[in-house]
């Protein structure tokens, strides 16, 4: 025997021992499941608690603009006969153009939504969900969230304020102490992001996670479209869906399991703002969702009210 | 996630999560194994089916992702070369026949041997003698069949024992003088 496998086996440490490695082993238990809580329903595309998409309110009446229904039936996205690669960087500096009003306090961003989930070999099953989804999400970061899925369940759920605002719950303060700049905002990002599989993905992580808050003011969106612009293992694409023209933003995650793990935003080819996802991941499943309408309101509807009225 | 399968993650986590966390701090920097663990048991949650219900199989697959995951974790490659000597400086037993001064010479001893082994033969013999797993074990954390292995094992011992031969282990250097006091012995689970 090697003096220095015995030495090891003699000094090994058991398991209390190495528990204490965690500074709080209990919290980091609580976080641990939170985050696959998150994981499974943000990355198998349970998403209830995700803000989607853009806003284009352009109207007084603060009534959903045309141009935000994008989507009666199907979610089928056609690739261009030869998808050509997308100039977002062009995309980016047309966006930051774009008129567009800014959530005031007292006043709630409502983002409608229609998804299909098919589930895959890793979900347990293979069943398919469709739903209907509305989300309000208020200047001060409270975000209320109604699912119907007709003939099965009509919920309202008032999600849990964060403790603090951070890119995947940013409040339009916290969005506002970010830099203004590309190069500044990358430098910010790669200072304080972490947990994903690599730095990359947590960067574009955070910036999807901005994106699809909707809570962007036009300069601060095309900022962000240009760090995505310049940011690895992210492509632009021409697409079109029922006509309409757009921009399909593709970033494959790293993945444990053999087959990849995609994740797609389309962008509107002029305001930058994203009409829709697409979720593929290992095993065959996949989440495609689309917004349906989208608007600023001065108070919430009564149910809604009800509901936030029994919570407190 | 249903209540059963929440159960069942956080069972595993208090089964398995200091080894891991011990594991996957070998691979990364501390403030990045924490996130590692947490990564490895969101797999396990995404894929609890595939994970194996007994216990000493269960471990070995949680060990194989958290690899797997560090060897994405761009940032974990450039600094982790030393991170190993760190963890097993940290967290060391003292044996209840040693003094600090006894426990800390072996320690360094240890370490000196294992620093002059190639990575993989050092992660090898880390899995066998520190993590206490067996073949079985420690070829589904390396992805290698258990003959392979076999046979990586022997080669990694016999280049273990000429390090210890070229490195006089009988005179070993003295240990760091911040290293001196080990941890307090416990008891211990041994495979």
């Amino acid at each position: 025997m090697s003096t220095t496998i015995d030495r090891l086996r003699t000094a090994r440490p058991d398991d209390a021992a190495l528990r204490e490695l965690y500074v709080d082993p209990t919290a980091a238990r609580s976080a641990m499941l939170a985050s696959a809580h998150r994981a499974h329903r943000a990355h198998l595309s349970h998403r209830a608690s995700s803000r989607q998409t853009a806003r284009q309110r352009t109207r007084r009446t603060r009534r959903l603009g045309a141009a935000a229904v994008l989507l009666a039936g199907g979610l089928g996205v056609q690739a261009l006969a030869t998808p050509a690669q997308a100039d977002l960087g062009a995309l980016a500096a047309n966006a930051a153009q774009q008129p567009a009003d800014v959530l005031q306090p007292g006043e709630w961003l409502r983002v409608s939504t229609t998804s299909v989930q098919r589930n895959g070999l890793l979900d347990g099953n293979r069943d398919v969900y469709a739903q209907r989804r509305t989300i309000w999400t208020s200047w001060e970061g409270r975000v209320v969230v109604r699912e119907v899925r007709p003939g099965e369940y009509d919920t309202i759920s008032p999600l849990p304020v964060p403790a603090e605002p951070g890119y995947d719950s940013p409040t339009p303060a916290f969005i506002a102490a970010l830099p203004d700049s590309p190069t500044a905002l990358r430098d910010r990002l790669d200072r304080t992001v972490s947990g994903s599989n690599s730095h990359e993905e947590a960067v574009y992580v955070a910036l999807t996670d901005l994106l699809r808050s909707g809570l962007l003011p036009p300069e601060m969106l095309g900022t962000v479209l240009t760090v995505l612009d310049t940011l690895p293992g992210t492509s632009a694409e021409e697409v079109a869906e029922d006509g309409r023209a757009l921009v399909r933003l593709t970033y494959d995650h790293w993945s444990p399991v053999p087959s990849m793990w995609r994740e797609q935003t389309l962008l509107d080819p002029d305001t930058g703002r994203i009409v829709g996802e697409h979720e593929g991941w290992p095993g065959g499943g996949s989440y495609d969702s689309r917004v349906t309408g989208e608007s600023i309101v001065d108070e919430l509807p009564v149910r809604v009210r009800e509901v936030l009225a029994g919570e407190r | 996630m249903t209540p059963d399968e929440t159960r069942r993650l956080g069972d595993l986590f208090d089964a398995h999560a200091g080894r891991l966390l011990a594991y996957a701090r070998r691979l990364a920097e501390a403030a990045d194994a924490e996130d590692l663990v947490s990564e490895a048991f969101c797999v396990a949650a995404a894929r609890l089916d595939d994970v194996p219900s007994e216990s000493d199989r269960a471990l070995p697959w949680l060990y194989a992702v958290v690899r797997k995951l560090a060897a994405n974790h761009r940032r974990s490659v450039v600094r982790r070369r030393d991170l190993w000597q760190g963890l097993l400086r940290e967290t060391w037993q003292q044996a209840a026949h040693q003094s600090g001064v006894e426990a800390a010479v072996a320690r360094e001893s240890a370490i000196s041997a294992l620093a002059a082994l190639t990575e993989a033969d050092r992660e090898l013999l880390l899995l066998i003698a520190w993590d206490g797993l067996d073949v079985q074990q420690a070829a589904v954390v390396l992805g290698v069949r258990p003959a392979t292995l076999h046979v990586r094992l022997h080669r990694a011992r016999a280049r273990l024992a000429a390090a210890e031969r070229s490195l006089d282990l009988d005179h070993p250097p003295p240990a760091p003088s911040s290293t001196l006091v080990a941890a307090p012995s416990t008891s211990r689970s041994t495979p």
